[in-house]
């Protein structure tokens, strides 16, 4: 019963187990997946902001662009500082205008001519003046641009160290990626973005530079002359200065630091604001800040429930050169979690469950119910038999009284009391068989060991049968060598003898002589029995000690029997310490019974190795 | 001394050039320009330390005109310290101004905390009580990001931006900026940035929490005003004032240069920020407002002169925006200085008034120096700075028997027994930022 509760249990559980760990997978992958479109997302979201910011810096640099060619044109050989103080008062972006002359000295502003401001700009920007490399191409860049010159539109990135020899520090010019892009004036520029490590001379300043070069294009323009322009973000008090310079056509060079504050602010209101993103609700449970190149918060927006520095964020990206060190952090309370699929799959899941637990529970009952009921019956037919045992003791003793006292001469009435005699007999060992089979169903029949030789066994039974295998045309032959006294059940082994003997009796008669041999060797006695009857086919010979098997065949048709014999005979050897098989022969059927019968009680032990 | 300006050929030529038309010459001047010297007469064969005020007014028109309409972006802090009274009175203040507004006036309000809400974007100002309905749904919570308020605000203006339009950002704040950009140096810049494109910030300062040194130069560089609010109660009259001048602006975008002549060498700008570069003199206002004088004094480095001899020391031009005529207009203007041995032709001549602003400017100045020296910790330096501008003062206020110098004076010297009080210095340096802003730039309130 326990058994069958725990495979029930097993069988109900497996496949929820596996059906649960499957859905646990498939969640899992969703959720990377989804976790990874999420980021795919968060990173166009930023890259958009990113992209925002670059199209201010291309505005700008065309705002200045036509303010340096303005200026260009009103002086043709030296820009007045007149002029360009008007201009610095005039335009919201720039702070201050700086000119290289054609050596790379500085024209404007001067020392001697200069406001308190222009002073304040020529000491924070020495070095950076002073590094006239800064603002002209090395031959090798343009080279490198040259040979690189392709003419797809998209951006085009790549990596070409740079050596800058003249340099006054020997510094490696690294990661320069490569931008590839039409501007306005349909010119071919490239960029060359270059960094520097800190310079040993200022320890506070470090430079990152980044030029285009414009390149003639084969079809000379009007005014299509080769001017070099980038910008430069220049650390200033750890705070990035954005420069753009230009070279002029007479090979000047001038450039506009750019109002920081005012770029912030223009960069800035490129964002959205609350409202903006109330309306279109497009950061739900996110919050995006803007991070300068001293980390420090610039600028959130996000929604309106989350606070920015409780959260870590989940993605950060690096803003595009000239805002190189400065970063997007995008941050989210929640990653947008399918917790419906989640109840889907539980429910299903629950809906398994409870579906095979009753299908289980409904086996379950009617499996107990019919073993009750079985072994209701089995209880039944033990009651009925030792019911029956006893009244058939009183008639074999009455019988064999009856019998001993008729006269030789009533032949008759002997003969009839023979017959009832056996039947009675036939019939103890059908319920012997019986109540056998029970008790080694319920595993509860033991063995009376005692001594005595296993040929007063056989012979006891032969006895038992003489009378019938005479009827039968059946004679029987023994040749014995157990006429050692040894520990055995003689009931048990009777029993086994009487279940072979009878089935001779029934399926070998007229069949002649049946052989029976014993022997012993070592605890062990061997009893082989062979008839010369009809035999047992191969097919049959597989099953037949199988309980309630009944060979099926010309044989055994008509002949009664319950099926059990052979089965609790072989049940009752194994009992014994021995066994029963089938040995195969060419004519009849021999069946070689192996009992462990030990000389004294101190070998029993050994039953057990068998 | 030259009261009147004096049109000379060149500059005629130029101002034909530029407007290229007789018309605007036919107009009567919105602005008066006068270039007026402390000490007109000076001693000869020594180099004088001279005042020249130049000072701009509107002049008052006979018939009433138009009002100049308005581009106004009101940006509330609405941090977390704003909560409860400061928050109500500030977004009465607001509502109550923007009533005063006229259909043709374009207001925006943004508000901020740790991030930036533009609450009605720049709209025209006549459905004032829908308005009113969004400014009433502020809350307060959060931090300060004042960077990012006033850069929303000014965006907003941009909107409508016109420089025949007085366009204004009226921030509110009573913390300091603790997102984004926090330092004086780094709104004063934005300032000026917004300056160049004709756009003032007004900063009220509310309560004890604020920055003053960043509201100071976020208003000083943009040419806007400052005011120092303690109590909330006080905010709807500071809007009303804020509001008052905000509408009676006749002409923007004010430029100023000066060419000192002669060998007479420039040595400063009292109160305003001014560029100085070899002999030339620059500097701007945003705004010229109606019957209100702005005026800056310049000092001078004058080289020894003969005895009865004449100088030209300095030229003054002004260009400005005339936002009734919609036109630049110019004007120009130069002062002479007289040379004498005689006292007594030297003391009569003092032009008093004049000698009285520059006297407020240079204790100002002293003021200035005060709080620095104060914020240092050095409590007697600054001290013995106010001294020596009460001594100043009471020299010269005795010397013109000006009673208005005297009052200042007085008023150094309270300032100076103030100095110790630590408890009270953050308010009192509020205060003192504020005076000193205020007479700087000539502010009406």
């Amino acid at each position: 019963m326990k058994k069958t509760a725990l495979l029930l249990c097993g069988l109900i559980l497996i496949p929820i187990l596996i059906l649960g760990w499957l859905s646990v997978r498939l969640e899992q992958n969703q959720q990377q997946l989804i976790q990874h479109q999420f980021q795919a997302l968060v990173e166009v979201k930023l890259q958009s902001v990113d992209n925002l910011f670059q199209g201010h810096f291309q505005r700008l640099e065309a705002v200045l662009k036509s303010e340096a060619s303005v200026l260009n044109s009103d002086t043709e050989t030296s820009h007045s500082p007149l002029a360009l103080r008007q201009l610095i008062k005039a335009s919201p972006y720039i702070e201050q205008i700086f000119i290289l002359s054609p050596t790379r000295e500085r024209v404007y502003p001067r020392h001697d001519n200069a406001t308190a401001q222009e002073l304040q700009f020529l000491q924070q920007t020495k070095t950076l003046l002073d590094t006239p490399t800064l603002f002209a191409h090395t031959q090798e860049s343009l080279m490198t641009t040259q040979t690189r010159s392709a003419n797809s539109v998209a951006p085009q990135k790549s990596t070409t160290p740079l050596q800058i020899a003249q340099a006054p520090y020997s510094a490696q010019l690294k990661s320069a990626p490569q931008t590839q892009r039409l501007t306005r004036s349909g010119e071919n520029t490239r960029s060359a973005e270059t960094e520097m490590p800190p310079l040993s001379t200022s320890s506070l300043e470090v430079v990152a530079a980044d030029s285009h070069v414009a390149s003639p294009t084969p079809k000379a323009m009007p005014k299509a002359e080769p001017t070099d322009s980038g910008w430069i973000a220049w650390y200033n008090n750890t705070q990035l200065q954005h420069i753009y310079w230009q070279t002029t056509p007479d090979n000047r060079v001038i450039g506009f630091a750019i109002s920081r504050a005012r770029l912030l602010s223009d960069l800035i209101n490129l964002l959205p604001d609350q409202s903006e993103i109330a309306s279109k609700n497009s950061l739900s449970n996110a919050v995006i800040t803007l991070k300068n190149s001293r980390g420090e918060l610039s600028y959130e927006w996000g929604d309106a429930t989350i606070a920015a520095d409780t959260l870590t964020p989940i993605k950060s990206l690096n803003l595009s050169h000239p805002l190189g060190s400065w970063r997007l952090d995008y941050a989210t309370t929640s990653l947008n979690k399918p917790e419906q699929n989640w109840l889907e799959k539980l429910l299903i899941l629950v809906i398994t469950l409870s579906g095979l637990s009753t299908l289980g529970w409904l086996i379950y009952r009617e499996q107990t119910r019919e073993s009750r009921l079985a072994l209701q019956r089995v209880n039944f037919v033990n009651q009925v038999s030792h019911e029956l045992k006893t009244p058939l003791t009183n008639v074999r003793m009455y019988t064999e009284m009856l019998e001993s006292q008729l006269d030789d001469e009533q032949v008759k009435q002997k003969r009839y009391l023979s017959i009832i005699n056996n039947e009675s007999k036939r019939l103890t060992r059908l319920i012997d068989n019986v109540l056998s089979f029970s008790k080694l169903e319920r595993d509860s029949l033991d063995l009376t060991l005692q001594m005595g030789t296993v040929q007063a066994c056989i012979n006891t039974t032969l006895d038992a049968f003489t009378p019938a295998f005479t009827q039968r045309g059946i004679k029987p032959v023994l040749t014995s060598q157990c006429d050692t006294s040894v520990l055995l059940d003689p009931h048990c082994v009777e029993q086994i003898l009487n279940n072979l003997f009878s089935n001779t009796e029934k399926y070998a008669a007229n069949s002649g002589t049946l052989q029976i041999e014993c022997w012993q060797e070592h605890d062990y006695s061997f009893i082989r029995i062979h008839d010369n009857g009809p035999g047992i086919d191969e097919y049959s010979s597989r099953s037949i000690f199988d309980q309630f098997y009944r060979a099926s065949n010309k044989l055994t048709d008509g002949v009664s029997g319950t099926g059990i014999g052979l089965s609790i005979a072989r049940e009752l050897a194994r009992k014994h310490g021995g066994d029963l098989i089938l040995e195969s022969t060419p004519s009849g059927a021999c069946f070689l019974l192996s009992l462990h019968t030990p000389i004294s009680l101190s070998h029993t032990a050994v039953k057990g190795n068998l | 001394m030259n009261r009147y300006r004096l049109p000379q050929i060149k500059r005629l030529l130029i101002a034909l050039c530029l407007s290229s038309t007789l018309a605007p010459l036919a107009h009567a001047k919105q602005i008066d320009l006068q270039v007026n010297l402390a000490t007109p007469v000076m001693e000869a064969d020594r180099t004088h330390n001279a005042f020249i005020k130049i000072s701009l007014e509107a002049i008052k028109q006979e018939q009433p005109q138009e009002r100049i309409p308005a581009n106004i972006a009101i940006v509330l802090d609405k941090s977390g310290s704003m909560q409860g009274d400061k928050l109500y009175h500030a977004k009465k203040a607001a509502i109550m101004a923007i009533n005063r507004l006229g259909t043709n006036d374009i207001v925006s309000v943004v508000s901020y905390d740790s991030r930036v809400n533009v609450v009605v974007p720049a709209t025209k100002a006549s459905d004032t009580a829908r308005i009113a309905r969004s400014i009433q749904q502020i809350e307060a919570s959060g931090n300060t990001a004042l960077f990012a308020g006033v850069s929303k605000g000014s965006q907003e203006l941009r909107k409508f931006l016109d420089m025949n339009k007085v366009n204004r950002v009226i921030l509110l704040s009573d913390g300091l900026a603790n997102v984004g950009p926090s330092t004086p140096n780094e709104l004063g810049k934005l300032g000026l940035s917004l300056a160049k494109e004709g756009i003032s910030v007004t900063t009220i300062g509310l309560g004890l929490g604020y920055n003053e040194d960043l509201m100071t130069q976020l208003a000083g560089f943009s040419d806007g005003n400052h005011a120092f609010v303690e109590n909330a109660e006080d905010l709807a009259r500071i809007f009303q004032y804020e509001f008052g001048d905000v509408l009676s602006v006749v002409a923007q975008g004010v430029e100023i240069h000066i060419t000192c002549k002669n060998g007479v060498r420039p040595l400063r700008v009292l109160g305003r920020e001014a560029d100085i570069s070899g002999n030339m003199v620059s500097t701007r206002m945003n705004q010229l407002y109606s019957e209100q004088e702005k005026f800056i004094i310049l000092e001078v480095e004058v080289p020894a002169q003969e005895d009865r001899s004449n100088l030209e020391l300095v030229d003054v031009d002004i260009r400005y925006n005339d936002l009734f005529n919609k036109q630049n207009e110019q004007l120009s203007s130069n002062v002479v200085a007289n040379f004498t041995r005689s006292q007594k032709k030297i003391d009569d001549a003092v032009d008093t008034q004049t000698y009285e602003a520059a006297a407020e400017q240079v204790a100002n100045e002293f003021n200035r120096e005060a709080v620095e020296k104060r914020d240092q910790g050095d409590i007697q330096g600054a001290q013995s700075i106010l001294q020596k501008s009460a001594d100043y003062l009471d020299n010269l206020g005795q010397t013109l028997s000006s009673p208005k110098l005297i009052e200042q004076k007085e008023e150094a010297l309270q300032d100076a027994s103030e100095l110790d009080d630590e408890q009270e210095w953050s308010k009192k340096r509020k205060e003192l930022k504020e005076r000193q802003f205020k007479r700087a730039k000539q502010q009406s309130y």
